[in-house]
């Protein structure tokens, strides 16, 4: 298996969206203050041509707790709606129904382990049939998880009959690190991996008033990973 | 190969009610929940099952070549607060008593399931994410039964020796026709009573 493709793009994120209305402009002007800072890193790596016909769908799991981390709930629900939205939008077929049309061979226990499992798993008996029926073309895994690597500082607050207030700083740092694996159903191999690792400071300084600025790091890996996901996707040639 | 069934109440009444060191009380009912995977499960994997009524020893109908009794012997969790992660973990051990069509012993199967959900957001969610937990733990029991019922303790020997045919009789590892039960939970009503610390005392 060749490694043909690798991409890189660190940088830091800025949220940004288009075309909003005037309460629009102060709600974003308010939360691009409000945002901690972040950093983004993200890279593919292809190990086969991909595409896919209109139609044809994925399904995005958690990977097994057998094998890896599997990644949030939340997070897998995030990724599964932005990949559903916007120009290079793909239809992702419900896990759920998936997961219990293939019973037992897509449960934790079951699952197959490796992209090497796979051409065992679509010839097991009415599995294949399963996989055309919903026109399922990917298999997408997806493992990790947001920690907390590092918090420090001092928020004190006292309140009297007078008033009350804040005062001090505090901050802590996330890491939302995520890979996601991508099947190819129809070659039954790995087409290829994303990884999203998003750095994040959050700072809370107050001076009567706690202004927290938070960094959503899981938002930013879900928005990133699922951009990512997309273009793997639908950019059908591969680097030779 | 035609399976008599019998469910003990041990499985269709089935509650556990723990209440953790300095934690809130759980009370968990699994009755419906075991009746409804059982018998989708099972209906699955044989080419029919009949249910026997608890307290007959033998098989009355002649058709029925072997008798499984489940039982759900145990189970256990633990939430966060104990385990120092974010999961909420449920196991459950079950033995499958498997029984000659004359009441004959033919081996103990214990089959253990294992699930595991994040808390969620903020920890605001751990009812459902026990809830999910005993989902999956089900899940992992029935996938195990499906899978291992062939290489059960005594299974294969008795087949072999009873039927002319074993490889026909042997049940096919295949996709259960009509899938899982959607939400073998949601008629239980599977957290009764997620009571507060506070509550009790």
């Amino acid at each position: 298996m060749k490694l043909q493709k690798i991409k890189a793009e660190p940088h830091t994120e800025h949220q940004r969206t288009g075309n909003p209305g005037h309460a629009g402009i102060y709600v974003l002007l308010l939360s691009a203050a409000l945002s901690g800072c972040m950093t983004t890193r993200i890279e593919h790596v292809k190990d086969t041509s991909t595409g896919i016909e209109a139609g044809e769908s994925i399904v995005i799991f958690a990977s097994s707790y057998h094998t890896s981390n599997p990644a949030e709930d939340d997070l897998i629900e995030c990724v599964t709606k932005r990949v559903q939205s916007g120009s290079g939008k793909l239809q992702v077929h419900p896990e759920a129904e998936f997961r219990d049309a293939l019973f037992p061979w897509l449960e934790p226990r079951t699952a197959p382990r490796t992209a090497e499992d796979l051409p065992e798993l679509l010839e097991r008996p009415g599995v294949w049939e399963q996989v055309r029926e919903r026109n399922i073309r990917y298999i997408v895994w997806i493992q990790g998880d947001t920690e907390r690597t590092s918090s420090g500082g001092s928020l004190s607050c006292a309140a009297g009959p007078g008033g009350g207030g804040c005062f001090g700083l505090a901050w802590w740092e996330n890491l939302s690190a995520y890979e996601a694996t991508i099947w190819d159903l129809d070659d039954g191999t790995r087409a290829g991996k994303i990884t999203t690792n998003v750095n994040g400071t959050s700072v809370i300084p107050a001076l009567i008033i706690p202004i927290p600025l938070i960094a959503r790091t899981q938002a930013a890996a879900c928005k990133g990973l699922a951009k990512q996901l997309q273009s793997f996707i639908t950019e059908s040639p591969p680097a030779t | 190969m035609v399976a008599g069934v019998r469910y003990p109440a041990e499985l269709t009444d089935f509650i556990h009610t723990e209440n953790p060191e300095l934690q809130p009380q759980w009370t968990i009912k699994l009755g419906t929940a075991n009746l409804q995977m059982f018998r989708a499960l099972l209906n699955g994997m044989f080419i029919k099952t009949i249910e026997l009524d608890v307290d007959t020893q033998a098989a009355v109908d002649p058709e029925i070549d072997f008798i499984i009794e489940p039982r759900l012997e145990e189970l256990e969790f633990s939430v966060p607060q104990q385990s120092g992660s974010d999961q909420f973990v449920v196991w459950l051990r079950y033995n499958l008593k498997l029984l000659q069509p004359d009441g004959q012993l033919i081996g103990n199967w214990r089959i253990t399931g294992y699930g595991q959900e994040d808390e969620g957001d903020m920890g605001m969610g751990s009812a459902n994410a026990m809830k999910d937990a005993a989902i999956t733990a089900l899940r992992d029991a029935a996938a195990s039964i499906v899978v291992g019922f062939t290489k059960a303790p005594g299974v294969e020997e008795y087949i072999l020796t009873r039927i002319d045919k074993p490889d026909e009789a042997l049940p096919e590892i295949a996709l259960l026709e009509d899938g899982v039960p959607e939400d073998p939970l949601a008629e239980d009503n599977l957290l009764k009573n997620h009571e507060t610390a506070e509550d009790q005392s």
